[in-house]
């Protein structure tokens, strides 16, 4: 499937629904539309906030293959590049019992990260190319 | 965002009566939450039953809702569904919340201790 949206979390929330409701098509279970729905939520957001930072006319496109493991993505988008040209890490934020020192964000990647493979970023002709792998039915990555 | 608060002795038990606290909505929620937890009793209990997806910025604006509380007030958490759940256990945010089944379980014992 094949989606094109705004950069606004609105059009992300809709963009989402679009999965959802696409789901039994894709053949994933209530587990699957979960996950997918988060790494999906996460990514989108990072690209609205980070890449197109707001902007109205920056367009993101959002193409969804079902293959044999699972799901294969790829999100494109007019923004600006990835710093360092590559996606973060991602490591898991320390939680501390220091209340004052919890963190309030950054968990994006991380949540990504845990829950996809094969993450490749590119750039080519000023938009900003981001694949992974989601598996589905439990196979590979299990959470 | 559309929220409800409820007072108890000990608690404040507040229900977000949307389904999801997500980028588009964490910030509205924050500041609302900031606004009904100005003052109040020690205990504030966030009762998530009806909410179905939260992301990270909602997630993030949870945190910050309890570090605005203070140390002397805690913030709990009420009814996670199974997606809302996944995302506090892989953040491992379900080790820095008390979680309840419910919010009849959150604050049942006071109202049948008056």
């Amino acid at each position: 499937m094949k989606l094109t949206l705004p950069s606004d979390p609105f059009a992300v929330r809709a963009a989402l629904e679009q999965v959802r409701l696409a789901s039994v098509a894709l053949e994933m279970s209530d587990v699957d539309v979960a996950r997918a729905e988060i790494v999906l939520a996460e990514i989108l957001n990072n690209v609205v906030e980070h890449a197109c930072c707001g902007r109205p006319d920056c367009r993101i496109d959002v193409v969804i293959d079902r293959v044999q493991t699972g799901l294969l993505v790829t999100v494109v988008d007019d923004g600006d590049a990835m710093p360092d040209g590559a996606p973060p890490a991602g490591k898991a934020a320390e939680i501390q019992c220091d209340l004052v020192r919890l963190p309030e964000g950054g968990f994006g990647w991380s949540l990504i990260r845990d829950l996809t493979r094969d993450v490749v970023y590119a750039r080519s002709d000023g938009r900003n190319y981001l694949s992974f792998a989601l598996d589905l039915n439990g196979m590979a990555t299990a959470q | 965002m559309q929220l409800t608060a409820e007072q108890f002795p000990d608690a404040t038990l507040i229900t977000v009566l949307e389904s999801r606290i997500d980028a588009a909505s964490a910030i509205a929620f924050k500041d609302q939450m900031r606004d009904l937890t100005d003052d109040g009793p020690e205990r504030v209990v966030l009762d998530l039953a009806g909410v179905d997806f939260v992301d990270s910025s909602g997630l993030g604006a949870i945190v910050a809702t309890m570090k605005l509380l203070g140390p002397e007030r805690r913030l709990e958490i009420a009814a996670l569904s199974p997606t809302v759940e996944k995302v506090f256990r892989l953040t491992r945010m379900d080790s820095v919340f008390t979680i309840h089944e419910s919010a009849k379980m959150a604050v049942g014992k006071q109202t049948l201790a008056s």
